[in-house]
């Protein structure tokens, strides 16, 4: 109910009445969902119909500038702590001082409203960047990249306001351009460990603004059922990738190479693959297909229905194993093109998957097709044990190079589909950027 | 797309007329729409049809009683 009531303020509703269907549907059986229904969700809903609604309060904010904690560091971290404004780790106090250091890097009005986020319809401001890249504990010079980050977030494709849903999934972060050298992101052994201060911080400020600006927060908008921490921001090897000739991950969002890029989206989980052995792309890519597959299950409703096709697996590979593959003439669209015809599941498992074990009603891969709703891939027979592909086409797949130059590891991370769409974003830097610079060091 | 069965029925109130009910007196006289505000397939939209299929079965509700799509959710 207080996901609802929180909701409704950010929707400008704050009255709206409620009712509510006891427990969760999907573990109830028929008749305990009826009685429910009948008994406790009915009743509610007629009263609410008949009686008039609680008068509308408003609950005013303070103003971006205004001074709400005067203090030492402990009174102003006790005072954002007990209003729900961190994290529960300490934050650097944004100061007027300090907000004015970030707003330097940014060559842009600090008022101008960049989106409205939902849920709580919040405006996306120069100036909310600064001071939650303050708090988050990030360095001035990376603002560039906070207002990138803004500027996808507010992109109505990745969709921002699912990022409160039940799976829990997070953000990650890729970075791509000469932006990572310069500004010693880590892009090598421990690529996804925190750790380093640029990788992490901003990390950091993607999860508080969620928190602060558009609404996200536990017990509340952020229905998370586990959740986990941030990731920390994943910046791409463009040397081992330019050393191989395969394209870095901006030149696939759409971008020019060389250029400063964040591309997010969100994850809901995945994982590690160890020790992938071999010296050709038949020996190594087996392996990779196989664990992408299984590491996307419940995920496959974002391939079909209303998930309408918006799958987008991402596979980080360390260098040293695309070096390898890349000695053999395979290109990044070739490894893609091999994950889409090895990345597949027998159809009858795909549809129990969604039919029967996630409870998402009819499920059925041939009407789907016959209806266009779908490729032809996913029916090219009525044999149930026909292989099907977890994605449309193969450049749903997405791939980056990080981590240990030297270790055969693999990351898969599952995709949440339209609830976290992929989106990238040039970073555009100040005039002034390595005057900027220089001044900070 | 929003699981949250609260959402759902807090969207149940947007078309209904004033009436009367078996036990309460409420008789609603024109016809009601459910609105759900996420695409088909998703759990928000099993919700409301679950509930449209009780009501109908039950005769909770005697007018016609149909599902609309919010337009965010089309």
């Amino acid at each position: 109910m207080r996901q609802a009531a929180t909701t409704s303020v950010g929707l400008g509703m704050p009255n709206i009445p409620l009712a509510l269907v006891p427990g969760h549907v999907g573990t109830q059986s028929k008749e305990e969902l009826r009685r429910n229904i009948l008994e406790v969700t009915t009743r509610r809903v007629i009263e609410n119909l008949t009686v008039a609604p609680a008068a509308d309060v408003e609950q005013p904010e303070p103003g971006a500038r205004d001074i709400i904690c005067k203090g030492g560091f402990k009174a102003v971290n006790r005072f954002f702590y007990e209003n729900e404004l961190s994290d529960g780790l300490p934050i650097v106090p944004p100061t007027r001082e300090e907000v004015e250091s970030f707003l330097r890097f940014a060559d842009r009005d600090p008022d101008e409203v960049l989106g409205v986020i939902l849920p709580d319809s919040r405006a996306a401001t120069i100036w909310s960047i600064a001071v939650n890249g303050a708090m988050a504990g990030c360095r001035p010079e990376y603002m560039p990249i906070l207002v990138a980050l803004i500027e996808a977030m507010c992109d109505p494709e990745y969709g921002v306001e699912h990022s409160g849903n039940t799976p829990g999934a997070d953000t990650l972060i890729i970075l791509n351009g000469p932006i990572i050298k310069q500004l010693g992101f880590n892009y090598s052994q421990g690529a996804l460990r925190d750790g380093f201060m640029p990788n992490t911080s901003i990390g950091r400020f993607w999860r508080l603004y969620l928190r602060n600006v558009a609404g996200f927060l536990p017990y509340k908008n952020d229905k998370a059922t586990f959740g986990n921490t941030w990731r920390v921001v994943l910046a791409e090897n463009e040397d081992a990738l330019k050393k191989i000739g395969w394209e870095p991950n901006s030149v696939e969002m759409g971008f020019a190479a060389g250029d400063n890029t964040v591309t997010i989206a969100r994850y809901t989980g995945g994982g590690s693959l160890s020790s992938v052995s071999g010296s050709t792309p038949g020996e190594m890519l087996p392996y990779l297909a196989d664990t992408v597959q299984k590491y996307h299950m419940w995920q496959l409703t974002f391939t079909v229905s209303h998930g309408n096709g918006s799958l987008r697996p991402l596979i980080v590979v360390s260098p040293i194993i695309a070096e390898t593959i890349a000695k053999a003439g395979w290109s990044k669209s070739d490894v893609k093109r091999f994950l889409f015809e090895h990345a597949r599941l027998p159809a009858w498992q795909f549809e129990r998957q969604l039919r029967d074990w996630n409870i998402r009603g009819v499920w059925n891969l041939e009407e789907d097709v016959r209806m266009g709703r779908i490729p032809k891939a996913f029916h090219e027979s009525d044999d149930p044990n026909r292989m099907v592909p977890i994605v449309w086409e193969p450049e749903d797949f997405m791939i980056a190079v990080s981590g240990d130059p030297l270790r055969n590891n693999a990351y898969v991370f599952a995709h949440n589909g339209f609830l976290g769409y992929p989106v990238g974003r040039k970073i555009q830097l100040p005039r002034d950027w390595e005057r900027l610079l220089g001044s900070q060091s | 797309m929003r699981e949250s069965l609260y959402l759902l029925l807090a969207a149940v109130l947007a078309a209904a007329s004033a009436g009367g009910h078996a036990q309460s007196g409420w008789k609603p006289e024109k016809a009601i729409e459910i609105v759900v505000g996420s695409g088909s397939g998703t759990g928000t939209d099993r919700t409301a049809r679950l509930i449209q299929g009780i009501w109908q079965e039950h005769k909770e509700i005697l007018t016609d009683l149909g599902l609309a799509r919010a337009p965010s959710a089309q």
